[in-house]
């Protein structure tokens, strides 16, 4: 889901349609909007697991609270909500038995 | 000058009383948050942040015009303005507005404390937009005095269409995460703290509260309140974690200038 006609926010501005890959499997996403959104927009909301299996994903979105880490290959653990779409990223669910 | 504040008011005292000659800000913001806005919305200097984006906003009443702009720039939305120049009981409220639905000058409204409760009922006396990208509405309503300082917000028709829906039940407050990162539960503070143990420093070492990625800066202050309550001691006794730049975590290669 992307949010339309925000009252404050407007049109969010469109990147080029790219694709980026979660645990392998491919997602289109637009260049340049967080790593975050575009796992959001693509119904992803699970960032990470932590050690006893717990699911945790963005929180504050602004690079505080660390909730949105993932690991993003080339480049080690990443704040997501951070993090700009960049074709063919490659990332990982850290936890839960993946990484 | 009513030397009665009402609620937290003492901690707006110097706002409450410029309140009298008209509107002037009211900040409530309190968490050490990377945030400015507010600094920066301001055209006389009356709200200060300065160099250390962390630090919480400084607020000097006689400064402030009134002029609503941090109330429309606050992301957090964590600004109003207060208006006492009735002198009749009744004050001015001035509180910003993001929803999609817009209110409309005269109505009665809802008006709502910080947690979203209803307070009192209250009539809008004015809409506007700054403009100048800045396009949250700031809606002013007439409120008892009494209540002023607690009004957060206004529930526009929300009520009649949807009614209200109560959490029926929320999960134990043993099980609530104190430190999210290292993945630990409040009783688990609890049961180290009930072992006798008193300083900080030695608390995180032994509940990994703060020792995850975000570094302290989320549960840093629920545990010394933790420690606070156990030992009868005040936050300045207990101090706090050492802090250290940079303000958000970043990867040694960056700092030694690589591309991280
Ligand atoms: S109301 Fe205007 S003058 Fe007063 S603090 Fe806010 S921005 Fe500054
Ligand atoms: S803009 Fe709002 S949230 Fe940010 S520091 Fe200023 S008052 Fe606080
Ligand atoms: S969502 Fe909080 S750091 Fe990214």
């Amino acid at each position: 889901m992307r949010v339309r006609g925000h009252p404050v926010l407007g049109e969010p501005p469109r990147g080029r349609e790219v694709t980026i890959y979660l645990d392998g499997r491919p997602l289109s996403a637009r260049e340049g909007e967080p790593v975050a959104a575009a796992l959001f927009a693509s119904g992803i909301r699970i960032a990470h697991y932590t050690g006893s299996g717990e699911p945790r994903g963005p929180f504050c979105m602004i690079g505080r609270c660390t909730e949105c880490r993932m690991l993003l290959e080339g480049r080690g653990m990443v704040l997501t909500c951070l993090t700009p779409v960049e074709e063919g990223m490659r990332l990982r669910t850290p936890g839960g038995g993946k990484a | 000058m009513s030397p009665d504040i009402p609620g937290e008011g003492d901690l707006w005292r110097s706002s409450w009383e410029a309140a009298v000659d008209g509107a002037v800000a009211v900040v409530d913001c309190r968490e050490e948050i990377p945030c400015n806005p507010c600094e920066e919305a301001c055209p006389t200097g009356a709200i200060r942040v300065g160099p250390d984006i962390c630090a919480a906003p400084r607020f000097d009443p006689q400064a402030c015009n009134g002029c609503g702009r941090c109330v429309a720039l606050c992301p957090g939305m964590a600004v109003f303005l207060l208006d006492r120049r009735e002198k009749s009981g009744f004050a001015r409220v001035t509180v910003p507005y993001e929803m999609g639905e817009r209110p409309v000058e005269g109505e009665e409204v809802q008006v709502v404390d910080g947690e979203g409760k209803a307070l009192t009922g209250g009539k809008i006396l004015k809409i506007r937009a700054l403009g100048g990208g800045a396009p949250t509405l700031l809606v002013t309503v007439r409120v008892p005095e009494s209540v002023a300082l607690k009004v957060r917000g206004v529930r526009y028709r929300l009520m009649e269409r949807d009614g209200f829906r109560e959490v029926d039940k929320l999960p134990s407050l043993a099980d609530y995460p104190l430190c999210r990162c290292e993945d630990v539960p409040l009783e688990r503070v609890r049961d180290i703290l009930r072992t006798g143990l008193k300083s900080l420093p030695s608390l995180r070492r032994a509940s990994r509260v703060g020792l995850g990625y975000c570094q302290g800066m989320f549960c840093q202050s629920s545990l010394r309140q933790e420690l606070a309550e156990a030992t009868g001691r005040e936050g300045e006794e207990i101090g706090s974690f050492r802090v250290r730049p940079p303000v958000r975590p970043v990867k040694l290669g960056f700092l030694g200038g690589g591309n991280a």
